[in-house]
């Protein structure tokens, strides 16, 4: 009966040292405790942790005696009997008792090794890892990769993946080519920035320097709608995709544009050419992502810096140069010179030489001007527009069209039929009257009504006469003796009224001839002896500058005519209508870019001019001024002044009437 | 003893004495050439030396170039340590050797009839320092040899091949014969659950006993004892150590301690309180250990000098002064495996008649002698130079063979440059032939002084480690024999004579050095007369403030610090490095000391008595104007401190107290040490990053350990001091001074672990270069390889080229020579914690700037 | 023979390479050089920006805009190589402390100069996100220069010569000493021991280490159960002389943790700002790229 213990100890080397004793009792104990047969350095185990008792050769019973289960064959069991030819383990804390058949016969050999190395196995050397942070942070290199990964995925991979633009929205295109040729089709408000709505997310947008101006932030997630092609900057064709010419027409033509720009030198101009930036595309002067308003890059120099030395660059120029504002050449109004119904023809005529329009017509203001004549009688009398002064109000003829910035036509039976009206005859109670604009069926008419009498004469058929007279004073003439006897007699006094009518050799109380002037060709018939000459009334004067009279109405402190005619001088004592009545440009300095700080205001160029009104001028552009309105290019009528038939009566004939 | 059995002794021709690579290439030789043989061995193995190598070391075969001469074909290939023991056992056996084990020689004698006229004096050094001359009348061969068994043995020749090693020194205690009393301890770990006691203070003993304490597991009750109060005799890192362990309860220390007797399983220890018995398992004695010397004297065979690094006296063929009794090996001054076999094979060949066999280094000498004029052959040369340069005389034929190999002889044209000055250089000059011209003044090179056919120069750098006084060139065509340092020193531990000389010339022309004002050697007669050389412990003081006293010293090799006590506290003034004088301002103005002279390190100063030099002051005014110059700077100096001292005190204390650390970190006989400011040190671990990186993966530097004083920190890493104490015993004599000043380790190098014992610095490390790391961007984009710095073992472990042996070698600071950027410790430093300064430049009083952060 | 070589060359007195000497900080690098070169950029970069005029706003897009941009993008990239020349030991010479103190104040010039090439036009794309990641390490790296100019003293007063395996290995005696100390308690106690042999964690997670407290750390607990034990014991009469000898040593372990503590705690200041300085770096290093090229991509 004996028991052969056989410690065994690890080194730090790794070697093993066995420590061999051998017991010659029948019980032993185990634990921590120094009096413990196998005693067992370990925390984990009791002082005294079990019992091992011999029983019979070959079988041991093991009991705990710390109040511990011990683990046997991976079974917790607080007492075994255990037979040492199956060689049992028990795992007492971080040791291991395995029995074995010791060498001497009845000997039971027990092996104790620590299983669990112990805490200050561990050398401190390859610990010092603890001091730095490399075992308790994730390594840098791994963020660096994820973080950097993260930024080119999100700001190069998808973008350059997702890169070019959708179909462009149909609204904005078509807002964009409607010519903007009346202010209902304005751009800004048909696409305020914030009514559009900017839907769908677009990989690209992240490379956006910056918001879009309202009138393009629908396009803000589509960038190639613009970018069309990469490394290339913004052209011209992305914007003209939807900015048609005809709605923004170019200021000219692109090569005058290329020979007249003044040429771009210097630092930058030398990087734009490197960086393949053309001066003068749309790009140079719009710049986008600058925020909603918008920037519309114009130096105080935009315009003189090519205008200055223009026709040096631009040989064939007609206009002058302008180096600035009080070097503005003086006021060439474009001017009739040769009247016609087809082919009239213009020229452009500084104020300062004297010029004289050739339109056609017979019309002295001075007498239109008057309170007192027969047209101040007529105004009361009729109830027309009036001045405070009781004379014709300027704005009778002159009426401003809708922007207030020019007048609208002048036709012969609105702005003179009221007083000159072309009543002829009167039979019963129609009153006949001769067509405005065709001449040539005037003698026809008249001679007609002569030989009517003739054949088949009636009473109650007047002739009315022309002079001018009081009204209400007006007798019919030839009343009584409208019996006309011989055909001979019918032609004889038609000719003559004929004559008279066209108030012929020019003399005045000729119906005609009141306005017009009346050629007579001394032809045999007399039908065809008299004849009108062609009238033609310029539409604009200064067709590439706009003057928005609807501001200066109340110019000078005056109001109504007299603020006209305080720019339009000469209005009251202009006897012919040859005169040009335009305001000089000193006038406009008197308040323009004026020394005089009361009165000054701005003149700087797109005050009057904008840049894309087109070669013809006028174009579609609207400059900054919201208040211009562009006309239509410089179109010129010749207007015969027709006839209404049957239709309204003449004021004239209620009149006379009115004296029946 | 003498209880063995008392057999007839054996005959033979030769009896060689110890089988390391000489003896048993002798033995392998003699056995070849049927010579009838012994071979002696101690120890129950061959040549025990390499035995005790650490198991599994590199040993390797240098110098490369001489060629190998094993007698009996023995062969030697640089290897493991097992592979050469295990070819030369099998060789030994397979050449049919007669080798004799555990053959102990007590003594050697001749038994033939005395000599006559041929007596020996051996001094024998006591305790107290006296010495007494018994006189040894040698008697003619046959000689006897007698072993500690007892056994005796005849023979003709004897060849002694008992290397350095020595025998330990045994315990003279009562029961010192008991086997479980042990000298050496081969494996710490071969004993478990003992109580042990390990006998000695000493490095050895301190090594044994942590060994052993080392793992608990073994379960040892270990205990040192040591016969002094203080371990000054070890290295601070094991004593560190030790205390550490007896902290941990690991060991128990018994200082002023000694067994007085040993028991079985008990000892009794003298101690301070009294007798102590205690249980005692193993003792372990490490109390040093005899050289062979003494045995080797009683041999009649006698020594060139007294001085310990002496060889014996030998004949051109090995014979020493013992007729019959060859020398050869360590012991006969070569420690290198291949010169030892050599000489065995050369030996035998001598002592079977071959007289005109040449040597086996003849081709190396021929190399150093080719291209110098009058193609002499290497005999003629050799006794050329030895007649010429007056040092040399009294030196056999094979100890200027020996020399030669540590020197160069060189033909210098007339005005070539020798050395300049400020370079450093630490080699003697013999002038075999024509004149050297030294310039004095470094200002005005027209001002020489000639040196002479015969003479000696470069003896300062020889003595101060310092840089050259003086560019010196050849005055007419001259050959000049270089001595290296290493050379010049076994000169003059081999020839009395030679080392007399050149200490008076050191001292007269260090006289001149310092005052060159016109002087001349005759006017320094008397006072060279009465100078003498005194060696100063560390710590020493050669003048003590307020003391009376007129000597003069100068400054030989080491370095002193200047103190004043102010307001009762010692404060640092300056320092003073070799070859610059204290002590004169007493003479001139006759007050007492004004401040205190201590040695920073071990110094050599020389005396001079105050008497001859007023006398020579007296005759030389200007020498006298020229020193109240100096004495001005320096009382100066003391003025400014104690005007500091007034204004602001912590700063002086700061000064003093940084200036004192550095000297106690050897920094006073440094000349170019990093330290580390730690207010800007962020641990990056930079500067060992990039010492490895610049030196083939092995950093030379451990930041973190070192002292450390006011943030200032003294890094682990060489210094470069003046005397290397890691030169003084290179057996390849691979440690070299560089041509900027740094000490470095060419690939020489044997890897013998001797320098990093020697360092006191700890800085030398002994490691294999480590595989090839993958190229850096690897590891900073993928994390490939270990990155910057020294890959930690493991991985260059995993990554070693499978099957080839990578030989330890020893490693130190270079100094990054050949890198044009200068140390990369300090050119990689982020912070500028890092910096490298000279003693000079740093303990000067710009620290007070420092000091007053 | 390299004694050979050495001799000969020994006798010429070679200049030694050219080394730093001068005891300045990174800070204060040759007299604050580079802090001067900094702010001259800076006043340069602003005078650049009020004295141009562009139209219709200053922005990136300008020319000094892109004269900025390309200003701090070489910057930026040049900042970026400090991590390949603190890592590059090459043999040539060169300063790594010239370049922290280069690092440092043309990094802090980076804010000027980025800033102002901003055009202070802020928004959600790429490029604002370059400029704020830049400011993002800017402002780690500011953290960096106060850590390492107040840190590393305390460092190695707290150090106090010990290494850190020294400090390790200390803590290590002490559980060995412990453990052995512990072998004849009874259950209940040698469990308390137990508590400071296997809890305690001297390192700790990030917070822990960069608090430098660990209030359940095992061994504070068996401290505070053996005291009071051995208290209890105290009122009654005698101390277990075991226990207050364990006591004492598990004291003295709380120390040596301390210290430990102290030192991950600031060794851990030092680094941690390091894991958000570099890999913020590499991300800024990738938006610079995505920021570029976009420009360009989409002109």
């Amino acid at each position: 009966m004996s028991f052969v213990v056989r410690q065994i100890a690890k080194r730090a080397d790794g070697g093993d040292i066995i420590r061999t004793r051998t017991l010659d009792i029948a019980e032993i104990t185990v634990g921590r405790g120094t009096d413990c047969d196998i005693q067992l350095a370990d925390l984990g185990v009791m002082l005294r942790h079990a019992r091992l008792l011999q029983l019979s050769d070959g079988t041991v019973a093991i009991q705990s005696t710390g109040g511990i289960p011990l683990e046997i064959d991976g079974k917790f069991v607080s007492r075994a009997d255990l037979s040492v030819a199956d060689n049992p383990v028990i795992n007492i804390a971080s040791h291991r008792l395995s029995l074995s058949k010791g060498d001497a016969p009845g000997s039971i050999a027990i092996t104790a090794e620590r299983v669990i190395a112990a805490t200050d196995a561990a050398d401190a050397a390859s610990e010092t890892g603890i001091f730095s942070l490399r075992e308790t942070m994730p390594s840098k290199r791994g963020l660096a990769w994820v973080l950097a990964g993260l930024v080119l995925i999100i700001g190069l991979a998808l973008p350059l993946f997702m890169m070019g633009g959708s179909d462009l929205p149909a609204d904005m295109v078509a807002a964009a080519s409607r010519p903007t040729g009346d202010g209902a089709t304005r751009l800004q408000p048909a696409l305020g920035g914030d009514d559009v709505k900017k839907t769908g997310y677009s990989a690209d947008m992240v490379w956006t320097s910056g918001p879009l101006s309202t009138a393009h932030a629908g396009l803000s997630n589509n960038c190639g709608a613009c970018h069309s092609q990469p490394f290339v900057s913004v052209t011209d064709s992305a914007c003209v995709s939807c900015h048609k010419p005809d709605a923004v027409p170019d200021h000219a033509s692109a090569d005058r544009m290329a020979t007249g720009r003044l040429p771009a030198g210097g630092f930058e101009a030398g990087i734009h050419k490197g960086l393949n930036l053309p001066e003068g595309r749309c790009a140079s002067c719009h710049k986008e992502h600058e925020g909603p308003r918008g920037a519309l890059m114009v130096a105080a120099s935009f315009c003189t810096d090519c205008h200055t030395g223009l026709s040096g660059r631009l040989k064939d120029t007609k206009i002058a140069n302008v180096p600035n504002w009080d070097d503005h050449p003086q006021f060439k109004p474009t001017l009739v010179t040769v009247a016609s119904l087809t082919a009239p023809k213009f020229e452009r005529v500084s104020l300062g030489d004297k010029p004289v329009e050739r339109s056609g017509l017979v019309y002295p203001h001075d007498i239109h001007q008057s309170a007192t004549n027969s047209v101040g009688n007529m105004v009361q009398k009729q109830g027309l527009a009036a001045g405070p002064n009781g004379a014709l109000a300027c704005s009778y003829c002159h009426t401003p069209d809708s922007d207030g910035v020019r007048f609208k036509p002048i036709e012969m039976e609105k702005n003179c039929g009221d007083c000159h009206d072309l009543a002829f005859a009167k039979d019963g109670g129609i009153v006949r009257t001769l067509p405005h604009g065709k001449p040539e069926q005037v003698a026809g008419i008249i001679r007609d009504f002569y030989l009517g009498q003739a054949l088949n004469p009636r009473a109650g058929v007047q002739r009315l006469a022309f002079e001018r007279r009081a009204p209400g004073k007006m007798a019919e003439l030839e009343a009584a003796d409208l019996r006309i006897t011989s055909v001979g007699e019918a032609r004889a006094r038609g000719d003559a009224a004929i004559a008279q009518i066209f108030g012929a050799n020019g003399k005045a109380g000729g119906l005609c001839s009141d306005c017009h002037i009346v050629n007579n060709t001394g032809a045999p018939n007399v039908a065809e002896r008299f004849t009108i000459a062609p009238v033609t009334l310029a539409s604009h004067y200064l067709p590439k500058g706009q003057f928005p009279h609807g501001q200066h109405k109340t110019y000078d402190r005056k109001t109504g005519d007299a603020a006209c005619v305080a720019c339009h001088k000469g209005v009251m004592t202009s006897k012919v209508s040859t005169e040009v009545l335009l305001p000089s440009i000193t006038q406009c300095r008197d308040c323009h870019g004026s020394t005089n700080v009361a009165t000054n205001v701005a003149a700087t160029c797109n005050t009057c001019h904008g840049f894309h009104y087109g070669e013809g001028g006028q174009g579609g552009d609207i400059g900054t001024s919201p208040h211009r309105k562009p006309a239509k290019p410089a179109t010129v009528a010749a207007r015969a002044l027709p006839v209404k038939l049957g239709s309204a009566e003449p004021v004239g004939a209620k009149a006379r009437r009115a004296g029946v | 003893m003498l209880g063995g059995k008392q057999g007839v002794s054996e005959r033979y021709r030769i009896a060689i004495v110890g089988s390391g690579p000489a003896g048993l290439s002798a033995a392998a030789h003699a056995a070849k050439l049927g010579i009838s043989h012994v071979l002696l061995e101690k120890t129950g193995h061959l040549s025990d030396t390499i035995y005790k190598y650490q198991k599994g070391k590199h040993v390797m075969a240098t110098p490369s170039q001489l060629v190998l001469r094993a007698g009996g074909g023995l062969q030697f290939e640089p290897g493991k340590r097992e592979t050469i023991l295990g070819i030369w056992d099998e060789m030994t056996a397979a050449g049919k050797v007669n080798v004799k084990l555990n053959a102990e020689i007590k003594s050697i004698t001749g038994t033939g009839d005395p000599i006559p006229g041929s007596i020996q004096k051996i001094s024998v050094r006591k305790r107290d320092g006296t010495t007494d001359i018994n006189e040894l009348q040698r008697l003619a061969p046959p000689y006897k040899l007698v072993m500690t068994s007892g056994e005796e043995i005849i023979a003709d020749t004897v060849i002694l091949a008992i290397g350095t090693q020595g025998n330990p020194n045994l315990l003279a205690c009562p029961g010192a014969e008991k086997p479980h009393i042990q000298y050496q301890l081969d494996d710490p770990a071969a004993y478990n659950d003992e109580h042990i006691f390990v006998y000695g203070g000493g490095d050895a003993g301190i090594e044994n006993a942590l060994g052993l304490a080392a793992d608990a597991a073994q379960g040892n009750i270990v205990t040192l004892m040591n016969r002094g109060a203080e371990f000054n005799t070890a290295k601070d890192a094991n004593v560190k150590a030790l205390f550490a362990a007896r902290d941990a309860g690991r060991i128990s220390i018994m200082t002023e301690t000694s067994p007085r007797a040993v028991e079985n399983k008990w000892v009794v220890l003298d101690t301070r309180d009294g007798e102590v018995r205690a249980q005692c398992d193993r003792m372990i004695a490490r109390i040093g250990s005899a050289p062979p010397r003494g045995f080797v004297e009683a041999c009649g065979v006698e020594f060139a000098s007294a001085d310990r690094l002496a060889f014996p006296k030998l004949s051109a063929v090995f014979e020493s002064t013992a007729p019959g009794i060859f020398v050869v090996g360590a012991l006969a001054g070569y420690p290198l495996i291949k010169h030892c076999m050599n000489q065995g094979h050369d030996v035998v060949e001598f002592i079977n008649g071959n007289t005109d066999l040449k040597p086996a280094d003849e081709p190396i000498l021929e190399a150093k002698f080719r291209g110098l004029p009058g193609g002499k052959s290497v005999s003629e040369w050799l006794e050329y130079l030895r007649s010429n340069v007056g040092i040399l005389e009294g030196m056999s034929v094979l100890q200027m063979r020996e020399f030669m190999l540590d020197s160069e002889a060189r033909a210098y044209r007339a005005g070539e440059v020798i050395f300049e000055r400020n370079a450093p250089g630490s080699s003697l000059f013999g002038i075999a032939d024509g004149q050297a011209r030294v310039e004095i003044n470094p200002n005005d090179p027209s001002i020489t002084v000639p040196i002479g056919k015969g003479e000696i120069f470069g003896e300062v750098g020889l003595i101060s480690g310092r840089r050259r006084g003086a560019t010196v060139r050849a005055g007419t065509d001259c050959v000049l024999v270089e001595i290296s340092r290493s050379a010049a020193l076994k000169l003059m531990s081999a020839v009395p004579a030679a080392s007399r000389e050149v200490t008076r010339i050191t001292t007269l022309r260090s006289l001149l050095q310092i005052f060159k004002s016109g002087l001349n050697a005759d006017d320094l007669t008397d006072v060279v007369g009465s100078a003498k050389v005194e060696t100063i412990r560390a710590g020493q003081a050669i003048i003590k403030e307020g003391e009376t006293g007129d000597d003069i010293y100068i400054i030989r090799s080491g370095s002193m610090i200047v103190e004043k006590t102010i307001g009762g506290k010692p404060v640092f003034l300056s320092y003073v490095p070799a070859g610059s004088y204290v002590g004169e301002m007493a003479v001139i103005d006759g007050d007492p000391r004004s401040a205190t002279v201590r040695a920073a390190v071990k110094s050599d100063v020389i005396k001079l008595e105050g008497a001859s030099f007023r006398s020579l002051l007296a005759a030389k005014p200007e020498l006298l104007a020229r020193l109240r110059n100096d004495m001005a700077s320096r009382t100066q100096l003391n003025t400014f401190i104690e005007s500091k001292k007034d204004s602001f005190g912590g700063v002086v204390e700061m000064y003093s107290g940084i200036a004192n650390f550095l000297v106690d970190n050897g920094v006073g006989e440094a000349t170019d040490v990093l330290l580390i400011d730690e207010k800007l040190c962020v641990g990056c671990d930079n500067c060992e990053k990039a010492c490895a990186d610049s030196h083939d993966g092995l950093s030379r530097l451990d930041r973190e350990a070192g002292r450390t004083y006011a943030h200032l920190h003294v890094p682990t890493s060489c210094r470069h001091c003046e005397h290397p104490h890691c030169m003084a015993d290179c057996p390849p004599n691979a440690i070299h001074r560089g041509p900027t000043g740094e000490v470095y380790i060419d690939d020489t190098c044997i890897g013998c672990g001797n320098c990093q014992r020697n360092c006191p610095y700890g800085v030398i490390r002994m490691d294999k270069v480590p595989p090839k790391k993958p190229w850096l961007l690897n590891w900073l984009l993928f994390g490939q390889g270990p990155g910057p710095g020294e890959p930690d073992k493991k991985w260059s472990y995993k990554h070693a080229k499978k099957g080839v042996e990578a030989p330890k070698k020893a490693i130190k600071c270079d100094m990054c020579t050949g890198q044009s950027g200068g140390p990369a410790c300090v050119r990689a430093c982020p912070t500028g914690a890092a910096i490298r300064v000279s003693p000079e430049q740093f303990l000067s009083v710009a620290l007070l700037d420092r000091g007053g952060e | 023979m390299a004694s050979r070589a050495a001799g000969k060359a020994g006798g010429k007195a070679i200049a030694r390479a050219p080394r730093e000497t001068t005891h300045e900080g990174f800070l204060t690098h040759k007299r604050s050089r580079w802090l001067k070169i900094a702010l001259f950029l800076s006043a340069l970069s602003i005078a650049i920006y009020v004295l141009t005029d562009p139209q219709p706003r200053a922005n990136g897009g300008s020319v000094a805009g892109y004269a900025l941009g390309t200003l701090g993008a070489l910057l930026i990239i040049w900042l970026s190589l400090i991590g390949l020349r603190k890592r590059i030991i090459t043999t040539k010479p060169y300063s790594l402390k010239g370049w922290t103190s280069a690092h440092v104040y043309l990094g802090l010039s980076l804010v000027v100069i980025g800033t102002l090439h901003t055009g202070f036009q802020l928004g959600w794309n790429v490029h604002s996100a370059a400029y704020v990641l830049m400011m993002f390490v800017i402002i780690s790296g500011i953290y960096g220069i106060i850590a390492y100019a107040r840190l590393p003293e305390q460092l190695s007063a707290n150090r106090n010569e010990a290494t850190q395996p020294q400090m390790l290995e200390a803590i290590r005696a002490l559980d060995r000493q412990l453990d052995t100390a512990a072998q004849p308690l009874g259950k209940e106690e040698a469990d308390i021991v137990r508590l400071s042999l296997e809890k305690t964690d001297i390192g700790g997670n990030l917070w822990q280490r960069l608090t430098g407290r660990q209030p359940n750390c095992g061994t504070m607990r068996a401290r505070d159960a053996i005291q009071a034990l051995v208290n209890l014991q105290m009122r009654t009469g005698k101390p277990d002389q075991r226990l207050t000898q364990i006591l004492f040593l598990l004291e003295r372990k709380d120390a040596a943790l301390a210290q430990a503590r102290r030192h991950i705690r600031m060794k851990t200041q030092l680094e941690i700002w390091l894991y958000l300085h570099v890999p913020a770096t590499f991300a800024l290093l990738a938006a610079l790229i995505a920021h570029i090229l976009s420009v360009f991509l989409y002109w």
